[in-house]
């Protein structure tokens, strides 16, 4: 061989390390957009090693020791989640009994309100606001504006009076829509909680566990029940959020309270 | 030069395939997405639907409206536990009822005023609308497919989402509305444990022994 074959060669050899380095790097870009890749990935596995291991799932034995089937590992599983949903049913429970006891409490006012959270405008509240003045009470359509959960300007309308069964009803009405509410699972709950100090792999096996359960990667519009009562101890809020198509009938039942021109 | 062309001609494939994975692999992602949020639609459509029905039936000239926790064992037949309202002439009335291997059993019954009523239809409603909005496992995991490979991924996920292969105990709420025309039956499982409101409130009206 030549010494100018010999160079040509040579610089045939860089040119293709420096494709398969790219090649590497576009690869490694598709396996971590979106947290796509799967934990056997040859390539990503061998070039992360970290990351590999913390998505593969972990062997529950040391070498040598008992090995469970596939079959007892799904079984574990469901045990597992089943023992998940009855803690979020217990969560839910204590949370209603405790609006209902702060809805039979000596409020002054009390706000039930449909809050869309708009990620261009912030948050809109609308519903209806009850008051109550020695004996009598009424009932007025309610509205406020704001961002989070803090509300900056309210406005309510004509008010009417409301009867002690009529309140009690409303009262129930509003308990159940707020169980229903906790019955409608987000894809963000679907998710469980956001690994806030995860590894990148957590964060991965988050985001897909949000996507697979119809979850916006960007946010996107949110909508809540929100009850606010007024007790002697101060303010008491209430917050639970719909899944995007759940929350129809309850938009129709604080609209049947009258409803305020929009802003 | 001819190297030059040749490596850069395989860099352009190699970036080219890369970038096409990278794709493919975003698009099945983003349709798995909008296939989850179609049904998710389509179970809520449904549900509003069902709640639409039910609030139509109890709403008409019923002549008794029974309205029960059903606790569905596997080892046992299903057993009911709830009440019954009878509209006989303009009067309603309200007792305790049970049915457990298909004998019925009542309470005393007691009068109850056309607001109370209008109330009881109301929340009955409004705890079929939590039913319906709640999934259960098997609901989740919709229909078992006939093909075998994915029959064994769609157990997978029954199970990871909570499911027994076998069935397993189930709760849920059934209201059946007697009309002269015949009886109609609404029936709803519960996807989480039965909530206690709803345990509590159907045993409102007294138990049976």
């Amino acid at each position: 061989m030549t010494a100018k074959q010999c160079h040509r060669a040579l610089r045939g050899c860089l040119y293709l390390g420096v494709c398969l380095c790219l090649y590497l790097y576009v690869l490694l870009a598709a396996g971590r957009d979106f947290g796509v890749s799967e934990p056997d990935n040859g390539l990503l596995s061998w070039l992360f090693p970290a990351e590999r291991d913390a998505l593969a799932p972990r062997p529950a034995h040391a070498p040598g020791e008992f090995q469970p089937d596939a079959r007892m590992i799904a079984s574990a599983r469901r045990i597992e989640a089943d023992g998940k949903r009855r803690d979020y049913a217990e969560a839910m429970d204590k949370e209603v009994s405790a609006l209902r006891a702060d809805l039979a409490s000596p409020w002054s006012s009390l706000i039930i309100a449909l809050r869309a959270d708009c990620s261009c405008t912030g948050s809109e509240y609308r519903g209806f606001r009850i008051r109550r003045a020695g004996g009598a009470m009424t009932v007025a359509p309610w509205a406020g504006g704001g961002f989070g959960p803090e509300i900056l300007a309210e406005r309510t309308g004509a008010e009417r009076p409301l009867t002690q069964p009529e309140l009690e009803r409303v009262s129930s009405e509003a308990a159940l829509f707020y169980l229903a509410a906790s019955l409608s699972v987000t894809p963000v709950e679907k998710a469980g909680p956001y690994p806030q100090d995860g590894s990148a792999a957590d964060i991965m096996a988050w985001r897909q566990r949000h996507l697979a359960a119809g979850g916006n990667p960007e946010g996107g519009d949110q909508a809540w029940i929100y009850v606010r009562v007024a007790t002697p101890a101060g303010l008491k809020p209430y917050n639970n959020r719909w899944n995007l198509y759940d929350f129809r009938e309850f938009e129709k039942w604080i609209s049947s309270f009258g409803t305020l021109p929009q802003s | 030069m001819k190297t030059m062309l040749i490596t850069l001609t395989l860099s352009m494939t190699l970036l080219a395939a890369g970038a096409a994975q990278k794709d493919a692999d975003v698009q099945r992602l983003e349709e798995r997405r909008l296939e989850e949020l179609q049904r998710q639609k389509e179970l809520a459509d449904e549900g509003e639907k069902a709640v639409a029905a039910l609030r139509a039936e109890l709403a008409g000239a019923w002549t008794s409206v029974i309205i029960t926790r059903v606790y569905d064992c596997s080892c046992t037949a299903p057993s009911y536990s709830g009440f019954r309202l009878k509209r006989e002439g303009g009067a309603v009335t309200v007792e305790p009822w049970r049915e457990n291997k298909g004998r019925a059993q009542v309470g005393v019954p007691r009068p109850i005023t056309p607001p109370e009523v209008e109330r009881l239809l109301s929340e009955t409603a409004l705890f079929y609308l939590a039913a319906a909005l709640s999934e259960t496992p098997r609901e989740k995991a919709g229909p078992m497919p006939s093909d075998k490979a994915k029959a064994k991924e769609w157990f997978e996920r029954l199970l990871a989402d909570g499911g027994s292969r076998d069935g397993g105990d189930q709760l849920g709420m059934e209201v059946r509305v007697a009309t002269p025309e015949g009886v109609k039956q609404h029936d709803n499982a519960w996807a989480l444990d039965c909530p206690k409101d709803f345990s509590k409130w159907v045993a409102a009206f007294g138990t049976l022994p």
